[in-house]
């Protein structure tokens, strides 16, 4: 059992243990690489994907920060570009692998999160510019990512290879109608969509249950952001801005994951290959993401009991 | 501490979920046709569905064909190809040649797809699955089943390796035994197999069954009798038909040779020709009895009318002289048709009016194909023929020639389809090779020349000329000859030629008629044989039908 408080005391580790991460899955022998990316550190029972694991640290990094240097968060430049810069380092590390969905995640995530815990309005303004710019360079730089926007915003033009993915993936949006084919009924998981238990699990799920289902299922994820939220809220207001800040964090990066993956599904943002919290298939992700919840209960579980921290 | 940043970034998130959601419902309705449609073009599939063949039965309603599984055994020599041990193994059970096969699949190396065997039997099949080759496929063929084989090979025909009619009532009736296929949508994997079968398919018709006239026990017998005589009569080729000269019904027809339908590297055109009915043959002398009739038909004649055909010899123009192989002297109408005085019968064709044997003729239906359903049917013509003179025949030659059989030829079938308007009192009746076809009858003699003349044709054991084809204790009728084979020259062979004999039985003994041509080189065997297998055939025939009936 791991208080609050104790995480609190722990945070101090989790920027190094990032960096350390991100690093360490670089190195051939120790990062396990497939199809090109580096992405996965091979221990005795599990692989664990480190971009997942590298996030949650930050989210804990960000939530120490604010704890600590709320006050030139809020008041000067420095006091936002330094978190900007320690974040845009992991960043830099994850592209290294490269994880680009992962990186986007984490760098949108920390502006969100600084954001909200108050930074200063202009030097803010200053690193969403300078993040957007370095996020549309890199984009356009990789061949592979540009055809993915290119083929997001004409998916037909080329349904057999750039298109494949996402053609299928509307398919299945189509043949779901509102109601769906029912349990088992997805044609698109019989080998025409890719990834179906992964990145794309909400389009067979859409298949299968219907607009209905999908829907559904995301507004049950939408509810546990915002109960998240509020929990964040409360610890605000019960002054403990680390527990705050880090439930908030929870909260964006579950709102931010959902998101980004069901616009992608659905064609509305470029396919960058993440993945939909608590239902896609992935060991590390499910475990991450407990872990993260675990904490969040455990905040509120520390606040009932008057051992909310300062 | 509730901030305007918390609800900007709460609003923000809403939003986007919002978005999703909204995208959702429209990809589901307004979308969701095209969407569906572009589905439906990558998972479903048409496919047709093979109408079953209709199934051929004889008069009785035996099998003659029906439909049975056949195998094809492939390989993918792209993938994977048997060892040759394994090639030699099911050479071995095929009863094909190893080295032949061994090659074969060698040369088809990199190749997608090749037969390694078709039309392989069930039981073959099961004994090459034992082998557990791997690499060889199995495919199901819709073929056809004869159990009468070449028997009845020439009436019932056969099909292609696509199972369409190539010959026989299979090609004559192709469109009634095919069907029409159905097609059936089935949606498929990624890797193309079959999840299951959607709705909207169109169901095949499966062909309808098709009744033949023919009987099998008579196809059969006919067969055997043919054979038999066939055999040591030294003819190159034979033919039987037996008629229903009531309904014009075929009850069996033979050729020999015949062709075996399972058979399919064995066959060849020569033998696969339905002979009865293609091949056209100068008649001679068993067209004396319409010689005869036609000069009862005109009224000069009558039975006892005196015919003198001495001394033997007739004069019919400057080249042309008859003889007769002895003077036969005064010769009653009804003798002529036991003398065959080619002098008496020149005399009695240049004293009728000039049209009158043609006509005759004509109605027996020498001028025209019969016909009959079955594919290939020709039609025999007379020589020097102008239709358009009121007297066809104008040469006094070609009449007498004509009454001696001379420049007359026909098809097996329409002489015996001519034979049957005197087995039926003067009504003609169309042949046909279906049990159920409507009965299409002329009368074209008078009754009681026709009876007349059939008096004269009965068959005893005493009458010496067609004593061959007497049946003990039955009434029988009948007439025969040889026609020696023309020459491509506009001559005669005397060596080799056609002999015929057509005879029938009494309406009170199931009345049938059989037409019987031997082809082959002149002995005493060919010209008797004819004779031989309508006994044979008549006897057996008429003899069991008349137990059944008892």
């Amino acid at each position: 059992m791991v208080s609050t408080s104790r995480w609190r005391q722990l945070s101090v580790l989790a920027l190094p243990a990032a960096a350390l991460l991100g690093v360490l899955v670089l190195i051939p022998g120790i990062g396990l690489s497939v199809n090109g990316a580096s992405r996965w550190i091979q221990l005795p029972f599990l692989t664990v994907t480190v971009p997942v694991v590298m996030t949650w640290l930050c989210v804990i990094y960000i939530a120490r920060y604010v704890a600590k240097h709320r006050k030139s968060l809020q008041t000067t430049y420095a006091g936002v570009v330094r978190p900007g810069f320690a974040i845009a380092a992991i960043c830099w590390l994850m592209l290294m692998q490269p994880d680009f969905g992962s990186m986007f995640l984490l760098a949108f995530m920390a502006l969100l999160l600084l954001f909200v815990s108050g930074a200063r309005l202009s030097a803010f303004v200053a690193l969403i510019i300078g993040a957007i710019s370095l996020l549309a360079f890199f984009a356009i730089a990789s061949p592979y990512r540009m055809a993915r926007l290119t083929s997001y915003f004409n998916p037909w033009g080329d349904p057999l290879n750039s298109g494949y993915q996402l053609t299928q993936s509307l398919i299945a949006f189509g043949r779901g109608e509102i109601f769906g084919l029912g349990y088992g009924g997805s044609i698109q998981k019989l080998f025409y969509l890719p990834e179906v238990h992964s990145s794309f699990v909400l389009a067979m799920i859409a298949e299968e249950t219907g607009a209905v289902g999908a829907i559904a299922l995301i507004g049950i994820l939408m509810l546990l952001v915002w109960r998240i939220w509020r929990l964040g809220l409360i610890a605000g207001k019960a002054g403990a801005p680390f527990a705050a800040t880090f439930a908030k964090g929870v909260a964006i990066v579950i709102a931010l994951a959902t998101l980004v993956n069901s616009f992608s599904v659905v064609g509305l943002l470029p396919i960058i290959g993440s993945s939909l919290p608590f239902v896609s298939y992935g060991g590390t992700h499910l475990l991450i993401l407990s872990v993260m919840l675990g904490m969040v209960a455990r905040v509120e579980l520390d606040r009932r009991a008057g051992r909310l921290a300062r | 501490m509730q901030s305007w940043r918390d609800i900007f970034v709460i609003a923000l998130i809403l939003l986007g979920a919002l978005s999703v959601a909204g995208r959702i419902v429209f990809l589901a309705t307004v979308e969701q046709e095209f969407l569906k449609n572009e589905g439906d073009k990558r998972a479903v599939r048409q496919e047709s569905v093979l109408a079953a063949r209709g199934r051929i039965l004889d008069r009785n309603g035996i099998v003659l064909a029906e439909n049975q599984s056949a195998y094809s055994i492939a390989v993918r020599p792209s993938r994977s190809v048997p060892d040759d041990a394994q090639l030699r193994s099911i050479a071995s059970i095929l009863k094909r040649d190893p080295d032949e096969l061994i090659n074969r699949v060698r040369r088809a190396s990199g190749r997608d797809f090749l037969y390694v065997a078709r039309f392989v039997s069930p039981a073959q099949v099961a004994k090459v699955r034992l082998l557990e080759i791997d690499s060889l496929l199995f495919e199901g063929t819709p073929t056809r089943d004869y159990p009468l084989e070449k028997k009845a090979a020439h009436v019932v025909g056969l099909t292609n390796v696509d199972n369409r009619g190539i010959e026989g009532a299979e090609l004559a009736f192709e469109t009634n035994l095919s069907g029409s296929p159905g097609k059936r949508y089935t949606l498929r994997d990624r890797l193309g197999r079959v999840i299951e079968e959607v709705e909207q398919g169109v169901s095949a018709t499966d062909g309808g069954t098709l009744t033949l006239s023919i009987d099998s026990r008579l196809q059969i017998l006919a067969y055997r009798s043919l054979r038999s005589v066939a055999g040591f009569s030294g003819s190159s080729s034979a033919s039987l038909l037996a008629l229903d000269p009531e309904t014009g019904g075929i009850l069996a027809l033979v050729n020999l040779p015949t062709y075996d339908p399972y058979d399919r590297t064995g066959m060849s055109p020569q033998d696969m020709r339905n002979r009865s009915i293609t091949d056209v043959r100068e008649l001679g002398r068993v067209i004396v009895p319409f010689v005869i009739l036609s000069a009862l038909e005109s009224g000069e004649f009558q039975l006892n009318s005196v015919v003198d055909t001495a001394p033997g010899l007739l004069r019919v123009s400057e080249q042309t002289t008859l003889s007769d192989p002895r003077d036969f002297g005064r010769l009653e109408l009804s003798a002529l048709l036991r003398e065959q005085s080619s002098v008496g019968l020149a005399k009695v064709a240049l004293n009728l009016p000039n049209n009158a044997l043609f006509d005759t003729l004509q109605k027996a239906g020498f001028l025209e194909p019969t016909g009959v359903e079955l594919p290939g049917e020709t039609s025999g013509r007379i020589a020097n023929l102008n239709l358009n003179s009121p007297a066809p025949i104008e040469s006094a030659v070609s009449l007498a020639a004509l009454a001696n059989g001379y420049g007359i030829s026909a098809t097996l079938l329409q002489l015996t389809s001519a034979y049957s308007i005197l087995a039926n009192s003067g009504v003609r009746v169309k042949p046909s090779v279906l049990k159920s076809a409507p009965v299409d009858s002329e009368n074209v003699y008078d009754a009681s020349n026709v009876n007349s003349v059939t008096d004269l044709l009965e068959i005893s054991s005493k009458n010496a000329k067609w004593r061959d084809a007497h049946v003990p204790g039955l009434e029988v009728y009948g007439y025969g000859g040889f026609a020696e084979a023309t020459t491509a020259g506009g001559g005669y062979r005397e060596d080799s030629g056609s002999a015929f004999f057509v005879g029938f039985t009494t309406r009170s003994n199931g009345q049938i008629v059989v037409g019987i041509v031997l082809n082959g080189a002149l002995s005493a065997e060919l010209v008797n044989g004819p004779a031989k297998v309508f006994s044979r055939f008549v006897s057996t025939a008429v003899s069991d039908s008349l137990d059944q009936t008892q």
